[in-house]
């Protein structure tokens, strides 16, 4: 009798995990066909397409742009440049499938010249990890001090990735807080997937070994 | 198989996302077990990748749409070019380009000859005779030439600081018709033995280093300066003298000098065109006169620049 019903729990739990997964992808593929419908309808002179494309992406824009160079005010200037450009070039764009991709290209794009313009004008220098200029403010529901704390070792977090280096910023950027997959990752980078995953250990164990440095009791 | 350290750190990520082997985990597990250190290291790894992954998720800032909006709908610096220039302006701005292309060619070619102006004065390095100066067929290219040696001077002998001086190569004296061309020679000779630009006719090209005066063209000479009479001159320097008894010893000792070129302007004014290493010279064998220079500083210091001829007018009072 028992074993019966650890037999039809563990078909639940499999059936529930499987429906799972596969409305995840249904998800993704459904988001991916969406953004492909409106670059169409865009490039048919739809302009209210690229409206809905800019509330689908700017999201992930913003924080990306944020994660990079770490100014709020520098990081919504550099998305809407991003989404300018993107309207400029959008019509060029042969393979309207690769729109994710494609964007991700000219974020990163845009972020490097950002990012080095900046940093000629020494913005970074007088930026310090434990100065907390831009604070994130959150909504928690653990104590005041604990909620304080977290905000501060997220804020260390990010000061730490945008001090990395280019390449080790990107990589952990799009797959740890982006949340892309290796795939796309190769197609904006333009590197093999294997390339991928050893540079994202690389960066991993240097973010790693950086935060150690700064939060001995990580 | 045993993994040492570097090979397990480097299956962190692949062993995080369980994108190795069965085998290749046991052999991972193996060696932290008995590694602390790799073992602190992939607890820390763990550590790091779930604080990636909780970040909080940004949101970007209200008004991000309709600011794209606004910024879409003023156009850029290069938008507004670009346009100008696709539309009703092209044609006028591919004409002028076009226009001053071919204007800076054309002047291009016309102003820098094949041959440099140094060796279009040393095509003629015999131009030391009034006769040959005066040879009508090569009296054209000859003008050419000195033209554009006056133009080339007046470049180099930029001396800020130094007042204006006169240029006795200006063209206003080639299209008078003078026949006492001055050519600058195009090398510098030993000082003190060889004339240096070319004389009147009086004299040859001489090695002689004497300054005793030649009396034999005097008179001659200067019925033909005379003739100059009248033109306008402005001399780089004026040497006023005052030499009553021996006026007619002095005038003619200049004149006959074949260290400088003279020339008769009134009875009282012989103008003289002197090379800067003779100024000395000059000053010397007026020095036992009662001398008085204009500009003052001429006295003691060699005006202009040290390859320009100067033009100095002996006033005989």
């Amino acid at each position: 009798m028992e074993l019966s019903l650890l037999i039809a729990c563990l078909v639940v739990i499999s059936t529930v995990t499987s429906t799972g997964g596969k409305s995840v992808a249904s998800v993704k593929k459904q988001q991916k066909d969406e953004t492909t419908k409106l670059v169409q309808d865009f490039c048919n002179g739809d302009s209210q397409a690229f409206n809905k494309l800019v509330l689908l992406f700017q999201n992930r824009m913003f924080s990306l742009a944020y994660n990079y160079v770490k100014n709020p005010e520098e990081a919504k200037d550099l998305a809407q440049d991003i989404f300018i450009t993107v309207h400029r070039a959008l019509p060029t764009l042969r393979d309207k499938t690769k729109f994710s991709a494609w964007i991700y290209q000219i974020g990163i794009n845009h972020c490097r010249n950002r990012y080095k313009k900046l940093q000629r004008q020494g913005y970074f220098t007088s930026q310090s990890i434990d100065n907390p200029d831009h604070p994130v403010h959150l909504t928690g529901t653990d104590s005041p001090e604990k909620e304080l704390e977290r905000q501060d070792l997220i804020r260390v977090v990010r000061s730490t990735i945008a001090e990395m280096k280019e390449g080790e910023k990107e990589i952990i950027l799009l797959r740890d807080i982006q949340d892309l997959s290796y795939e796309e990752i190769s197609q904006i980078l333009d590197v093999p997937i294997g390339t991928v995953k050893s540079k994202l250990n690389r960066a991993r164990l240097s973010l790693k070994n950086r935060l150690k440095a700064i939060r001995p009791n990580l | 198989m045993k993994l040492n350290c570097k090979d397990c750190r480097n299956l962190f990520t692949r062993n995080l996302d369980r994108d190795i082997d069965q085998s290749q985990r046991l052999f991972f597990y193996e060696h932290l077990g008995g590694c602390r250190e790799c073992e602190q290291g992939w607890q820390d790894f763990k550590n790091t990748v779930q604080l990636l992954q909780e970040l909080p998720s940004l949101s970007a800032p209200p008004g991000f749409l309709s600011e794209i909006q606004a910024k879409l709908e003023t156009p850029g610096l290069r938008q507004k070019i670009m346009s100008w220039l696709s539309s009703r302006h092209r044609l006028a701005y591919s004409t002028v380009f076009a226009t001053m292309a071919i204007g800076f060619i054309t002047a291009g070619l016309l102003h820098l000859p094949p041959f440099g102006t140094q060796q279009s004065s040393l095509e003629n390095p015999g131009l030391t005779s009034l006769a040959q100066i005066n040879d009508p067929s090569d009296s054209s290219k000859r003008q050419t030439q000195l033209a554009a040696a006056s133009t080339n001077d007046k470049a180099k002998n930029f001396y800020p600081g130094i007042p204006p001086l006169s240029e006795y190569e200006s063209t206003d004296h080639l299209s008078g018709q003078s026949p006492f061309f001055l050519v600058q020679s195009s090398r510098r000779e030993p000082e003190g033995n060889f004339m240096n630009f070319v004389s009147t006719g009086s004299h040859n090209r001489s090695s002689s280093s004497s300054i005793l005066p030649d009396i034999s063209s005097y008179n001659s000479q200067i019925a033909r300066m005379r003739q100059l009479e009248g033109q306008r001159i402005t001399p780089d320097i004026t040497i006023t003298i005052r030499a009553h008894q021996q006026e007619s010893d002095l005038l003619q000792h200049l004149i006959c000098c074949k260290k400088w070129q003279s020339r008769m302007i009134r009875d009282n004014i012989l103008l003289l065109t002197v090379s800067p290493d003779h100024l000395d010279l000059l000053r010397q064998t007026l020095q036992q006169q009662q001398t008085s220079y204009s500009p003052s500083y001429a006295s003691n210091t060699r005006p202009g620049s040290p390859k320009k001829m100067l033009m100095v007018a002996v006033h005989l009072q």
